[in-house]
């Protein structure tokens, strides 16, 4: 678990103390400034302290502003300017591919740039890397014909893991594609594999960049938004395959949200990958029909 | 044999006085060591935004690296910037008004936004820099009264001497 060194000292008894299937599911570990230390894990949310014991939230461990702050300077190498940017956008971005969120009292500058005040909560998401995760996709990208897919899952339901996955099997193997990686919050960095990744850049830009100097074949990115859709339809036409992601419960959800309502009305998009909770996918036509899961 | 022992004498107590004025020497040279990284780290976080923890690594500068300063700032064993810095500024010999100004800078070390980062190093570096001229207006004035101090006191004993 090589996050744990992220947390302030006081608070890793509580994370190595989870009984140890708990330990090895954690997805999320949350500090709040006055209030209740939580860890995700295993689907649940959890209030443990430093002797194994899980607390309610009127007893559990509380974060001073002094753990904020330590755990700020860990996760920024001690040099908050470097990532005032990703701060401005409420993340961190971390070498191993976590990622913290961070939310407090924020306040707009004369420049336009948003900062915080006071940062009141620090999430920590806990990267995972499963390979064979996207595989229900990727065997029939491979078989197939070439066509790109949606990815709908709620926050934290393992959209990042799955593109992770899916960037890791369509750059390696007998048959590797060149996959381009628009990683806008450097979450999908890959053990191996003919993957291109540009991070830190708005995705719009990134693709763009991408599609232009580096000739993927396959062009991946998390959490489209509301007007991202332009740079995304400019590379439709130029050969190169598209697979994103995008917050919703279910299909339905996905089509009722402007942005991937847009793309796939312009069929972008062969594919709908429903992820479901315990990382089960279900795959789907463009139009509905379910193909597995 | 007199003559040549009394010049011999007042060389010795010339010689001395000049040794003595070393050790403004090296405070001037600490303090344009310490200006040149601070410039340098000025100039990369305006351009690279790197964390600190590569600047540090990266750059070179022999009399740092030998007095154990660069050394000190590397071994940061997971403690916070401002710490380590203070501690760092241990191993410079510097004039009491220029630690107090490098010591200031330590605070905000890698815990501001980047406009209030930079505004703090060019502070402390306009202060570091009126420390250091005022360091090497005082060594010349201190060279030349210590050497003409001690050549008179060698010149003095000689003639008791004779």
């Amino acid at each position: 678990m090589s996050w744990l060194h992220y947390l302030p000292p006081r608070f890793l008894p509580a994370v190595q103390s989870l009984p140890d299937p708990l330990r090895g599911q954690v997805t999320e570990v949350r500090l709040r400034l006055g209030k209740p230390f939580s860890v995700t894990a295993g689907g649940k949310n959890l209030l443990p302290d430093g002797d194994g014991h899980l607390h309610t939230t009127a007893d559990a461990l509380r974060a001073t502003g002094e753990d904020i702050d330590e755990m700020l300077a860990r996760l920024t190498e001690g040099s908050l300017y470097a990532f005032e940017d990703c701060m401005a956008n409420g993340y961190l971005p971390l070498p191993d591919g976590c990622r913290a969120g961070v939310a407090g009292d924020a306040v707009l500058s004369p420049d336009g740039k948003l900062r915080f005040r006071t940062v009141t909560s620090v999430c920590l998401r806990v990267s995972r890397f499963l390979p064979a995760f996207a595989r229900p996709l990727t065997d029939r990208l491979r078989c197939g014909p070439p066509v790109g897919a949606l990815v709908i899952s709620p926050p934290a339901g393992g959209k990042t893991t799955f593109l992770r996955s899916a960037a890791y099997l369509l750059s390696t193997g007998p048959r590797p594609y060149r996959v381009g990686v628009a990683d806008e919050r450097g979450e999908l960095d890959l053990p191996d594999g003919l993957c291109d990744r540009l991070t830190g850049c708005a995705k719009g830009r990134a693709i763009e960049l991408l599609t232009r100097t580096l000739s993927p074949e396959y062009l991946l990115c998390d959490e489209l938004g509301v007007g991202e859709e332009a740079p995304l339809l400019a590379a439709q036409n130029t050969g190169v395959r598209l697979i994103a992601s995008v917050h919703g419960g279910s299909a339905e959800d996905a089509r009722k949200r402007p942005c991937a309502r847009t793309l796939l009305e312009a069929g972008l998009f062969g594919y709908l990958v429903v992820l479901e909770p315990g990382y089960r996918v279900k795959v789907l036509t463009a139009e509905g029909e379910t193909l597995c899961g | 044999m007199r003559l040549i022992g009394g010049l011999l004498l007042v060389g010795a107590s010339a010689a001395c006085g000049i040794l003595l004025t070393g050790e403004a020497k090296s405070e001037i040279r600490a303090l344009e060591s310490l200006l040149e990284l601070l410039r340098t780290l000025s100039r990369r976080l305006t351009w690279g935004r790197d964390p600190l923890r590569t600047l540090f690594a990266a750059y070179r500068d022999p009399y740092l690296e030998r007095v154990g300063f660069l050394p000190a700032l590397r071994n940061a064993d997971g403690r916070a910037y401002p710490a380590v810095w203070v501690q760092a500024l241990q191993t410079l010999p510097l004039p009491p008004d220029a630690r107090k100004e490098a010591e200031t800078l330590g605070p905000s070390l890698g815990r501001l936004p980047l406009d209030a980062q930079l505004d703090r190093l060019a502070l402390c570096i306009d202060a570091l820099s009126a420390c250091r001229d005022a360091a090497r207006q005082n060594a010349e004035k201190n060279r030349r009264s210590t050497v003409a101090l001690w050549t008179l006191a060698g010149l003095l004993a000689a003639l008791l001497l004779l």
